[in-house]
């Protein structure tokens, strides 16, 4: 079997840019703001600056890496050289560049959010030729566009009515829960007991959340993800509870790639918020593609993807161990 | 003699490990530097240049010819009992005239709130906060961080009334005394609690427990409640005169985030709609402007590109429908077939 150091080299940042992921989210954009509103907790500023400064420093990692991760991306793309293959790493290419334009201010960012829109559809095209497995993504990938759409379309001021910006935001709400509701098509495998009461698990906490405090928690879900929060809390919280369930059973049967893909999309949120987060969207959605690809039983027994880039057998591993997944 | 398997896997690890490492220096250098790849892609609000004073009248043509941005906010569509932001949509118009910013927010609220004799009465208020320094950050500082200062300009209903005039025969009960240690608020500094009232405050939190109000009384605004909904409109120098206040120019975007309380809702301190953050950019640009519409418009008045809003809608369904037909018409690739 041909191996490939470089598309491995895809496979294995996609771990660690996961776990840095997640380190910059929980520390930086939900939890240390949310400490500091929090009384009597001022005996505490010292500790918490820290926490704060260890997510500063996970958030430009996670963005060195997501940039490294769409270049192999790219790289194992081109490689490839299907039709559905160079479409996704031709999104990945014009991103990346147009969002360096973009930085640079060589170009107006309202280019480099319609180069953002596109490149998600175009990924979302590459990933749809896998079949019905593939519909979560279009969910995403619609409410992505929907909410992008109300921010781009308005342009500095004038382009749409009150009316048309809430039918686009209410849109990308439901189009995120058709995403959560469908994630279980992902899978290879039917979830598990257990993996349904983990998404069990995960879904009550939110509902009893929402409930008791739901003005914060809509604050940060907006500020962090893009869903202002307008349809009821139980949506949120089944929404929540199936990708917890599909996470976890993706864990279990060793669906690395797509554990990863949904940690990435998760975190990405579909608001139009900055080029770190639509990069994550896009990563994810070209990850997520490849993990849907099919299997092929090789003539020893052992179970392949089809591309020669990654040519580790499933395994199972426990679900706790994160840290292996990027080994 | 060729390489075995184990040690080919040993290398690759060992290149990967490498990889990663590299990339973890190259995050601490672009920490230290503070070098950001990553760049904001927030709805951008226009503060466009007028030729004359555009006024605190939020009602006047002046402001309602200019074409606004809708901002959508935290809303509940389903009120739980603990509650919070009933208010789904700001409208935001900026212009700046002779170095001053002027900020508009208008929004639907059939009551005018602003009586807060009882612990159950609350105003209503609108408040717009900056970064203290003027910049648009990744990720953005939003409600704040143990590290950044923000600066907040609030308008409260109940500080804009005028005390009412008392009739001829008319009298009021006033507290013998006028020693400050009787008005415990007043001397602690409580901006609420002095003889001046000012329908705006301009606040700074710069971490911990440190939301104070800033002296300066630079900053001037001003509400107009008709046709069911409030025009609220704040205005500032570029430069300020206090400290922890962003300067505006028209090199730097800024972040800007809105909220609005709602007091018949019973919306008060945390409880409110927030936005998500934008970016206001300062541009010698005229406003985009329509003929000047009567006050009932609201929201139903119709932009110049009406069919922009439709068409994205119609994207979104495409690749929905679209999905979903691909999908029940395509079978599953056969594992043995080659892909792509």
């Amino acid at each position: 079997m041909q191996k490939n150091p470089q598309t491995d080299l895809a496979t294995r940042i996609a771990g660690p840019l996961a776990i840095l992921v997640v380190a910059e989210l929980f520390l930086l954009r939900l939890g240390t703001r949310t400490l500091i509103h929090i009384p009597g907790l001022e005996k505490y500023e010292t500790p918490i600056r820290w926490l704060a400064e260890v997510g500063r420093f996970a958030y430009f990692a996670a963005v060195v890496f997501l940039i490294a991760l769409l270049i192999a991306l790219t790289v194992r793309r081109f490689r490839r050289s299907g039709p559905f293959a160079v479409m996704g790493a031709l999104a990945a290419l014009g991103f990346l560049v147009t969002a360096l334009a973009g930085r640079l201010e060589w170009i107006q960012p309202g280019v480099v959010g319609w180069v953002g829109m596109t490149a998600l559809v175009m990924a979302l095209v590459g990933a749809a030729s896998r079949g019905r497995r593939a519909l979560p993504l279009a969910f995403f990938t619609a409410g992505a566009v929907a909410a992008g759409w109300s921010a781009l379309a308005q342009g500095r001021g004038g382009g749409l009515s009150g009316g048309q910006v809430d039918a686009l935001l209410i849109v990308s709400e439901i189009m995120v829960l058709g995403f959560a509701l469908t994630a279980p098509l992902l899978l290879e495998r039917r979830p598990s007991r257990r993996a349904m009461l983990v998404g069990l698990g995960v879904a009550v906490p939110t509902a009893l959340v929402a409930a008791a405090s739901s003005s914060t928690v809509s604050i940060l879900a907006l500020w962090s993800f893009g869903t202002p929060g307008w349809l009821p809390g139980i949506a949120y919280a089944l929404a929540l509870g199936a990708v917890g369930m599909v996470l976890w059973s993706a864990f279990e049967s060793g669906e690395r790639q797509m554990a990863v893909g949904l940690v990435l999309l998760a975190a990405g949120g579909v608001g139009m918020i900055s080029t770190y987060q639509t990069g994550l969207a896009l990563a994810a959605v070209l990850v997520l593609g490849d993990a849907l690809r099919p299997a092929r039983v090789s003539s020893d027994h052992r179970l392949h993807r089809t591309s020669p880039e990654t040519s580790v057998a499933t395994q199972v591993p426990a679900p706790s161990s994160l840290i292996r997944l990027s080994m | 003699m060729p390489r075995s398997d184990d040690t080919w896997c040993s290398m690759r690890r060992h290149h990967s490990f490498l990889v990663i490492i590299l990339l973890l220096l190259a995050a601490a250098v672009m920490r230290v530097w503070d070098a950001n790849p990553a760049m904001a892609q927030t709805q951008s609000i226009g503060a466009w240049k007028v030729d004359s004073d555009p006024g605190l009248d939020g009602s006047s043509p002046s402001w309602q010819s200019i074409l606004p941005v809708f901002v959508a906010t935290t809303a509940q569509q389903v009120t739980p009992p603990m509650g919070g932001g009933t208010v789904e949509r700001v409208a935001v118009r900026a212009v700046h005239w002779e170095d001053r910013l002027y900020v508009m927010l208008e929004w639907v609220d059939s009551t005018t709130d602003l009586v807060t004799d009882r612990p159950e009465s609350f105003t209503d208020a609108a408040a717009i906060q900056f970064p203290a320094v003027a910049a648009s950050t990744v990720p953005a500082i939003c409600m704040g961080q143990a590290d950044q200062a923000v600066n907040i300009w609030q308008w409260r209903h109940d500080q804009q009334q005028e005390l009412p005039s008392l009739p001829e025969d008319g009298y009021v009960d006033l507290y013998p005394s006028d020693d400050d240690s009787f008005y415990p608020a007043r001397e602690a500094g409580n901006p609420l609690a002095q003889e001046e009232r000012r329908p705006v405050r301009n606040l700074v939190a710069g971490g911990f427990g440190t939301l104070t109000s800033s002296h300066a009384a630079d900053l001037i605004g001003s509400g107009i409640h008709a046709g069911g909904r409030w025009m609220v409109v704040f205005s500032r120098p570029f430069t300020p005169k206090g400290p922890l206040q962003p300067e505006f120019t028209s090199d730097t975007p800024v972040d800007v985030a809105f909220a609005i309380w709602d007091g018949s809702k019973g919306e008060r301190d945390g409880m409110k709609s927030v936005s998500s953050f934008t970016q206001l950019n300062i541009t010698p640009e005229d406003p985009p402007r329509r003929a000047v519409p009567a006050l009932g418009d609201w929201p139903e008045y119709k932009p110049p590109n009406a069919m922009l809003g439709y068409v994205g809608l119609f994207v979104a369904v495409v690749l929905v429908v679209g999905a979903l037909i691909w999908s029940m018409t395509r079978s599953e690739p056969d594992a043995e077939e080659p892909t792509d």
